[in-house]
C-alpha cells in the first residue's frame, strides 16, 4: 500500500492547500539561524503580498524598513509604505510638486536622519516622514543610492552626482574624464560606498570604476568583465561588501563575481547545467548579505542562497501549484528587517517573505492519507532504530517509515497489522528494540508482540493465567529495556513487570494493592533520569522514584497541606532537562517541576499560559525549550522565561488533542507528537523571536472618519480634539513581520481606563463622552511569539473644554466679576464722598448766602434810613436858610455823622462780603472811597499796577479791614493838610505773596517825626504791624508824602 | 425847566425826594410814582426828562421797566437809583438803557448834580462798571465796533482814572471823555437791544 503524506505548513493567512491534490507532498523542516547546512533553506515557506493583499504593482525593484519600523517597497508604479496590515501607498500627482516625482521606483534608501530617498525613473526626491511630502531635489533618473561618512548622499545615473549634507544638499555632478562624458560609458547601474572614501561604480557596459570622494577623482578599474551569457545587457546590476571585506558583484552577463582587494583575484560564478547547486542564471539582479553573513543573490531564474565555505548554492524556485513556494523566478530585490523578516521582490510576483524562526509543522498520516486504513491515523507511540528508520506504532498497527536522502517526505510507508488473532487490530503502544535489532511492541489486551524487522514476523507473548497477581495482565502500556536481557513493562493492573527476553518470562516488579483491583498500579510511563533513578508515573498513585532495589522508593502524592507538594496524583509524562529539572506532565494538574535537592514542586498550569491542564507528552528541544502535548494543542515552554507559546490546529496541527504517550525525540533532534489524526514532527529553531515589536499610531478617526493631519499620523505628538468630537478612534499596528496577525494588543487611556485592556488582534479603540482634559492614550504589544513591548506607545490626548469651562473663562469671569465689585465699591463710595462735599458747600453757600442777605438787607435798610435823615436834612437846611449859623450847624453835624455811620457800616458789610475778598475789590473799595473824598477837589486819583493779577490775590477779613483803614486814614490826611496837591498815585503790587501798597502825593509832606496827628501816624503803623506787615512813612517837605506798607500775605487756606 | 418822574416804592422818600426836586430851581417833579405801572400809565402825559428809578421795585422790576419806558419814551434818560454800586442789576440796567446810576445816600446836591448831567448828556462810568463793560463787549463783539478813541477811553476808565486825567492824556475835552461814554453805552444799548428784544418778548412787554 502506498501512502502519500500530505503537506502543511504554518500559514500567516490561515490559507490552506488544497486537498485536492492527493500528490500533494508535506514537507516540514525546520531551521536553525545558523549556517548548519542546506537543511535550513529546506523548509522554508512564502508568504505572498500583491497586488491582492494592497500592494500598488506586482513588481518590486527596492525594498527598505525605516527607523520607525513601516516596510518600504518601491515598485514599477508607485511607492507602498506596508505597516504588516495596510499598503500606504504613494504615487505622483500631477501638479503636485510635493508628491513623488514619478512612479516607477528605482533605488531608495535611508540616510542618518531619517529622511527617505526614493529615486526614480525622473528624478531623486526626499520624502519627510513628519510631514509626508516628496521635496524633489533633482529631475534626472537615479539608478542607485548611497551614504557616505560625512552624510552626503551619492547617486549613480548618467555620471555620478552627490548631494552635499552640509550645504542643504546642493548637488555637485562628477563626468569620466577620458572622453567619455555623456556616452554610455557613464551610465552608472550599480554603487557602493567602501570607507573610508571610495566609491565602487558599474557601468551598463559591464565596466567596474572607482571614484575617490576626498580627491573626487575616477580611476577605472576593470574594464569589461568577462562575458558567459550573450545579450546586448551587460550591467553591473549590484555591488556588495561582504563583512569579509570581499568585493561582490551581480552582472547582466556575467553572473556573480567575486573580488578579493587584498589578493587582487576575481573569481567569476556562472550556471553550470549539470550542477543543481550551481547558480542558475547569469543574469543577476541583486545581492544581499544577510544578518548571519549568508550571501542572498537575486537573479532572472530564481533566488539564491551562496554558502561560502562549499561554495555552492541553494536555489529557491517558483513551484507552479506549490503554495509556499516563490511566488516568481525573476528576483529583483531582497531584504532581511531587524526582525530577521526576509522580503524577496520579484518581478511581476509581488513579494515573498519568510521568516526562519517560525514554527513548521509537518503532518503525516492524516485521516485523508491513510483513509484506506483509518485507524492508522491513531497515533500512539514513536521509535526511530539504529538505522534511522521511523516505527510509528497506531491502532491500526505498527508503520514503518524508511527515509530517502534522509528526508521524511520522501519516506516509504509501510504498514503491519497488528493482528493476534481475529480482523482486530491491536494498539500498539509503545515499541523498543533488542539488541538483535528486534522490535518489542506493548499492546493494549494484547500483551507483547516480538517484530523481526526483515521479515516481518510477529510472535505474542502473554503472561500465563494465575502467574501475576492482577486481573488482566496484558494491558501493556509502555515497554522500558533495561539491559540486554530484561525489559520492564508499565502495565495497567499489574503494575511493573519485568520480562525477560531470553527466557519470556513474565516477573512481577512492582505493584500496588488496591481495593478496586482494576486499577492496581497502572504504570503510565517509565523515565530513567541521567543518575540512573527510574520514575515511574501512576494513575492516582503520584510519581514514583524508583532504584533497583524496592527499598528506596520514594512516593511523591499530592497533599492537601503541602504547597509545595505535587499537585496531581495521575502522571502522564516525566522528562528530565538538561539542567537536570525533573518536569511532571499530570493529568489535570498542568506541568509540575520537581526541585531534586529540596524536594518541593512547583507547578504551572494554564493561569500561567499553558493551553490546557492535561500535559500528555514533554520532551526538550535542542534550545532548551519544552514541548508539551495537551489536549488544546501543543505549547513550547520556556523554562528560563516561564513564557508558553501555544500551537493548535489552525497552526498545522493533526488536532488539538493528542495522545498519551505519543510523544518522541529522534536522534537529530526533530520532535514527533502524535494524536488520532496523524502526527506532527518537527525541528524547532530557537524560534522565539526575543524582539518586541515597534508600536506606532496608523490612524485617528472622529465619529467613524479618518481625520487627516499636517503630519503623518505616526509622527505625531499629540492629538486634540474638542469636547465636541465625543467619539473617536485610535488605530495602530505594531511593526512586526514575522506574523503580523499573531500580534497582539492592549491600550489604555490614563486618566480613563484603570487597567490595560487586552484586545488580541484588534488594532482599534475607541472611546466616546471623555470628559475634557489631558489624557495619555497609550499601547502595547506583543509579536507573534508573544513578546511584549511593554512601554508601547504614549501620545497626549487633549480634550479641549468648550469655552466655559476652561480655566480662562473661569479666571476672567472671577475678575469680571471683582473688578465689577471693585467698581461698583468705588462707585459708591466716591457718591458717599460727593455727597457729603456736596451737603458741606450747600450747607456753606447757604451759610454764606444767609450772612450776605443779612448783611445786604442790613446795610440796604441803614442806607435807606440814611438816605432819608440826609434828604430830610437837606430840605430842612433849606427851610432853614435864614436861621442861625448855630441851628446850620448842628444840622450838618448831624448830616455828617450820619454820613459817616453809614460810611462806617458800609465798610463793615463790606469787609464780611466774602465775594469781596480779593485785592481788587479792596482797591475798587478805596477808589470809591477816594473818588467820593476829592470829589470837590482838583485832585487826581491814579492807580497804578497789574490789575488783572489783583482778582485773584486774596486779602483776609484783617488785612482788608486794617488796610482799609490805613489807607483811609492817609487820604483824610491828605485831603486835610495837602495844598498844593495835585495828584495821587496808588502802587499796588503783589509778588511771590509779598503785598506792597504804596500811597504817594505830591502835596506839601511833613515832618515825620514832628508831626501834629502823631497818634494818626502811629495808629497806622500798630495797624500795619497787627496783620504783620510794616508800614513805613516817608516825607519831606515840599516833597510830598509816600506811605508804603509792604507785608507778607499769610498762606491761602483751600476752600470747599 | 427839566422835568423829572421818581419811581420809588418808599413813600417816605418819594415825598422828600419830590420834595427836593420841586425846591429846586430848574427842576420840576412831573410824577412820582410806588411802582412802575403806574409810572408808565402816565408816561405820556408826565413826559418826562429824565426819570430817577429805584431798582428794587414790586411788581415789575426796575430793568423791566427800563425796557417799557424806553419803548414809549425812548430818548428818556434814565437814572437808576441803588443802595449798592456793584449790584449786578447795575450794569444790567445800563445794558438795558439807563443811562446812569446814584447810589441812594448821595448828597442832595449830587443828586441834582447828576440830573443836570444826565439831562446835558453826560453818563457817569466808574472803573467798576468799565471792566463790566469792557468784559461784556469781549463776551459779545458790539454789533458797532468802538472807534479808537472809546477804546482808549474805555481803557482808561478800566485803569481807574478820572474823566479829567483822561481828558488830559488824551488831550481832548472833558465834555469829550464824557461824550465818548454816551457812546460807549449807546453802543453797549445797541448790542443788547436784540437780547432786549428777545427778553422783552419772553416778558410780555413786547
Amino acid at each position: 500500500m502506498k501512502f502519500f503524506h500530505s503537506r502543511f505548513w504554518c500559514s500567516l493567512f490561515g490559507f490552506n492547500p488544497c486537498f485536492n491534490f492527493p500528490l500533494l507532498i508535506v514537507c516540514v523542516l525546520m531551521v536553525c539561524s545558523e549556517i548548519i547546512g542546506q537543511e535550513q533553506w529546506e523548509g522554508v515557506r512564502f508568504d505572498h503580498l500583491n497586488v491582492e493583499q494592497g500592494l500598488s504593482q506586482n513588481s518590486v525593484r527596492c525594498i527598505l524598513q525605516d527607523r520607525q519600523g513601516f516596510m518600504w517597497f518601491g515598485t514599477y508604479d508607485g511607492l507602498n509604505r506596508y505597516d504588516g496590515y495596510e499598503f500606504k501607498i504613494y504615487r505622483n500627482r500631477p501638479g503636485d510638486s510635493l508628491s513623488i516625482p514619478h512612479n516607477s521606483i528605482t533605488s531608495l534608501f535611508e540616510d542618518s536622519s531619517g529622511i527617505l530617498w526614493v529615486g526614480t525613473v525622473k528624478g531623486l526626491s526626499c520624502f519627510d516622514p513628519v510631514t509626508e511630502k516628496f521635496y524633489r531635489v533633482d529631475p534626472n533618473e537615479v539608478t542607485s543610492l548611497c551614504q557616505d561618512e560625512d552624510g552626503n548622499i551619492w547617486a549613480s545615473r548618467t555620471g555620478l552626482s552627490v548631494f552635499l549634507a552640509e550645504r542643504q544638499y546642493v548637488s555637485q555632478n562628477f563626468h569620466l574624464p577620458w572622453n567619455s562624458s555623456g556616452t554610455n560609458m557613464e551610465y552608472f547601474t550599480s554603487l557602493l560606498f567602501q570607507k573610508p572614501d571610495i566609491l565602487w561604480l558599474g557601468n551598463s557596459n559591464g565596466t567596474l570604476f572607482q571614484f575617490n570622494t576626498k580627491q573626487k577623482q575616477f580611476l577605472l578599474f576593470r574594464k569589461n568583465l568577462k562575458i558567459f551569457s550573450p545579450g546586448q545587457d551587460k550591467r553591473i546590476s549590484s555591488i556588495l561588501e561582504d563583512r569579509d571585506g570581499i568585493i561582490w558583484l551581480g552582472t547582466r552577463g556575467s553572473g556573480l563575481v567575486r573580488y578579493d582587494p587584498v589578493a587582487d583575484e576575481f573569481t567569476y560564478f556562472t550556471p553550470d547545467p549539470q550542477n543543481s547547486h550551481s547558480l542558475s542564471s547569469s543574469l543577476i539582479n541583486c545581492i544581499y548579505e544577510d544578518h548571519q553573513g549568508n550571501l542572498w543573490i537575486g537573479s532572472q531564474n530564481g533566488l539564491l542562497v551562496f554558502d561560502k565555505k562549499k561554495k555552492s548554492f541553494f536555489r529557491f524556485k517558483h513551484r507552479p501549484g506549490v503554495p509556499g513556494s516563490l511566488s516568481d523566478d525573476k528576483i529583483l530585490s531582497i531584504y532581511q528587517d531587524k526582525f530577521g523578516t526576509y522580503w524577496i521582490g520579484t518581478k511581476g510576483g509581488g513579494i515573498n517573505k519568510f521568516n526562519l524562526k517560525t514554527v513548521f509543522f509537518d503532518y503525516y498520516l492524516s485521516a485523508e492519507e491513510v483513509r484506506y486504513n483509518p485507524s492508522a491515523s491513531k497515533v500512539w507511540t514513536f521509535y526511530e532504530d539504529r538505522q534511522r528508520n521511523l516505527w510509528v506504532g497506531t491502532s491500526g498497527g505498527l508503520i514503518r517509515m524508511v527515509k530517502k536522502n534522509k528526508r521524511l517526505d520522501h519516506a516509504d510507508f509501510k504498514l503491519f497489522p497488528i493482528r493476534i488473532d481475529g480482523p482486530v487490530n491491536r494498539s500498539v503502544r509503545s515499541i523498543c528494540e533488542d539488541d538483535s535489532g528486534n522490535l518489542w511492541l506493548a499492546l493494549i489486551r494484547g500483551g507483547l508482540a516480538k517484530f523481526v524487522k526483515k521479515s516481518g514476523k510477529i510472535t505474542y507473548f502473554v503472561p500465563d493465567e494465575g502467574k501475576l497477581p492482577c486481573l488482566t495482565p496484558n494491558i501493556f502500556y509502555v515497554l522500558f529495556p533495561i539491559d540486554q536481557s530484561n525489559l520492564w513493562i508499565g502495565t495497567n493492573g499489574c503494575g511493573l513487570l519485568n520480562f525477560n527476553i531470553k527466557t519470556g518470562e513474565f516477573q512481577n516488579k512492582w505493584y500496588r494493592n488496591s481495593a478496586d483491583k482494576k486499577r492496581n498500579g497502572w504504570i503510565i510511563c517509565i523515565y530513567r533520569d541521567k543518575e540512573g533513578d527510574f520514575w515511574l508515573g501512576t494513575w492516582k498513585n503520584g510519581l514514583i522514584r524508583f532504584r533497583q532495589t524496592k527499598k528506596d522508593m520514594i512516593v511523591y502524592r499530592h497533599d492537601v497541606k503541602d504547597p509545595f507538594s505535587l499537585n496531581n496524583n495521575t502522571v502522564f509524562s516525566i522528562l528530565e532537562d538538561h539542567r537536570g529539572n525533573l518536569w511532571i506532565g499530570t493529568y489535570g494538574g498542568g506541568l509540575n517541576k520537581l526541585d531534586r535537592r529540596t524536594g518541593k514542586f512547583i507547578f504551572y498550569t494554564r493561569k500561567d499560559g499553558l493551553p490546557n491542564d492535561v500535559i500528555y507528552g514533554i520532551l526538550e528541544d535542542d534550545h532548551g525549550n519544552l514541548w508539551m502535548s495537551t489536549n488544546k494543542g501543543l505549547s513550547c515552554f520556556n523554562p528560563e522565561t516561564g513564557q508558553f507559546l501555544n500551537f493548535d490546529v489552525n497552526d498545522g496541527l493533526q488536532g488539538n488533542e493528542f495522545n498519551l504517550g505519543a510523544y518522541f525525540k529522534s536522534a537529530d533532534g526533530t520532535l514527533f507528537f502524535g494524536g488520532n489524526n496523524g502526527f506532527n514532527c518537527f525541528k524547532p529553531a530557537n524560534m522565539i523571536n526575543e524582539q518586541p515589536p515597534e508600536v506606532v499610531l496608523t490612524g485617528f478617526k472622529k465619529f467613524g472618519k479618518s481625520i487627516k493631519f499636517d503630519q503623518s499620523i505616526s509622527s505625531l505628538k499629540k492629538i486634540v480634539v474638542s469636547y465636541k468630537d465625543n467619539f473617536f478612534t485610535f488605530q495602530f499596528a505594531a511593526l512586526h513581520f514575522k506574523n503580523p496577525s499573531k500580534n497582539k494588543y492592549a491600550y489604555k487611556l490614563e486618566g480613563f481606563d484603570k487597567d490595560w485592556i487586552f484586545i488580541g488582534k484588534k488594532r482599534e479603540a475607541s472611546y466616546t463622552n471623555l470628559d475634557p482634559g489631558k489624557y495619555f492614550f497609550r499601547v502595547k504589544a506583543a509579536n507573534c511569539d508573544g513578546i511584549w513591548n511593554e512601554k508601547g506607545l504614549t501620545i497626549p490626548l487633549i480634550i479641549r473644554p468648550p469655552f466655559w469651562q476652561t480655566y480662562w473663562f473661569y479666571l476672567s469671569v472671577l475678575i469680571f466679576i471683582l473688578g465689577g465689585l471693585l467698581i461698583v465699591h468705588k462707585a459708591h463710595l466716591r457718591s458717599q464722598i460727593n455727597q457729603a462735599l456736596l451737603i458741606e458747600r450747600v450747607r456753606m453757600n447757604e451759610r454764606q448766602e444767609i450772612q450776605k442777605k443779612i448783611s445786604r438787607d442790613f446795610h440796604d435798610e441803614l442806607g435807606h434810613r440814611l438816605t432819608k435823615i440826609t434828604l430830610f436834612g437837606n430840605l430842612l437846611s433849606r427851610e432853614l436858610k435864614d436861621a442861625s449859623n448855630q441851628s446850620l450847624f448842628y444840622l450838618h453835624k448831624i448830616l455828617y455823622h450820619s454820613h459817616s455811620l453809614f460810611e462806617e457800616t458800609r465798610d463793615f458789610i463790606w469787609q464780611l462780603d466774602p465775594q469781596k475778598d480779593s485785592l481788587y475789590e479792596w482797591v475798587v473799595h478805596l477808589k470809591n472811597f477816594s473818588d467820593e473824598l476829592f470829589e470837590q477837589t482838583e485832585i487826581s486819583f491814579r492807580i497804578e499796577g497789574a490789575m488783572e493779577e489783583w482778582d485773584k490775590i486774596h486779602l483776609p477779613l484783617e488785612w482788608r479791614m486794617h488796610l482799609l483803614r490805613i489807607f483811609k486814614e492817609a487820604l483824610h490826611n491828605i485831603l486835610k493838610h495837602a495844598q498844593k496837591c495835585k495828584n495821587i498815585i496808588l502802587k499796588v503790587q503783589c509778588r511771590n505773596n509779598l503785598l506792597e501798597v504804596i500811597l504817594v502825593d505830591d502835596g506839601v509832606g511833613f515832618e515825620v517825626n514832628r508831626v501834629s496827628n502823631g497818634e494818626g501816624l502811629n495808629n497806622m503803623i500798630k495797624r500795619a504791624q497787627t496783620i504783620g506787615g510794616k508800614l513805613v512813612i516817608s516825607s519831606e517837605p515840599n516833597e510830598g508824602t509816600k506811605i508804603r506798607f509792604f507785608g507778607k500775605l499769610p498762606e491761602r487756606r483751600v476752600d470747599l | 425847566m427839566i422835568d423829572v418822574v421818581v419811581i420809588e416804592d418808599d413813600r417816605e422818600l418819594l415825598d422828600s425826594l419830590s420834595v427836593l426836586l420841586n425846591g429846586t430851581p430848574n427842576l420840576h417833579c412831573s410824577g412820582a410814582y410806588t411802582s412802575c405801572e403806574a409810572a408808565i400809565k402816565n408816561l405820556e402825559f408826565d413826559l418826562p426828562d429824565v426819570i430817577l428809578l429805584d431798582i428794587e421795585l414790586p411788581g415789575m422790576s426796575g430793568i423791566q421797566g427800563i425796557r417799557k419806558i424806553k419803548k414809549i419814551l425812548p430818548d428818556v434818560e434814565i437814572i437808576m437809583l441803588t443802595v449798592h454800586e456793584d449790584n449786578e442789576f447795575v450794569f444790567e440796567s445800563l445794558r438795558n438803557g439807563a443811562s446812569g446810576y446814584l447810589v441812594k445816600n448821595v448828597t442832595p446836591a449830587n443828586l441834582l448834580a447828576a440830573i443836570q448831567e444826565v439831562y446835558e448828556g453826560g453818563s457817569p462810568m466808574s472803573m467798576h462798571i468799565a471792566r463790566m463793560v469792557t468784559r461784556s463787549f469781549q463776551k459779545n463783539p458790539p454789533e458797532y465796533p468802538l472807534t479808537r478813541r472809546e477804546k482808549e477811553v474805555l481803557k482808561k476808565l478800566c485803569e481807574g482814572k478820572s474823566y479829567q486825567a483822561i481828558a488830559n492824556e488824551l488831550f481832548i475835552s472833558k465834555t469829550t471823555v464824557k461824550f465818548h461814554i454816551r457812546n460807549i453805552y449807546k453802543i453797549l444799548h445797541v448790542t443788547n437791544k436784540g437780547e432786549a428784544i428777545s427778553k422783552a418778548k419772553d416778558d410780555g412787554v413786547v
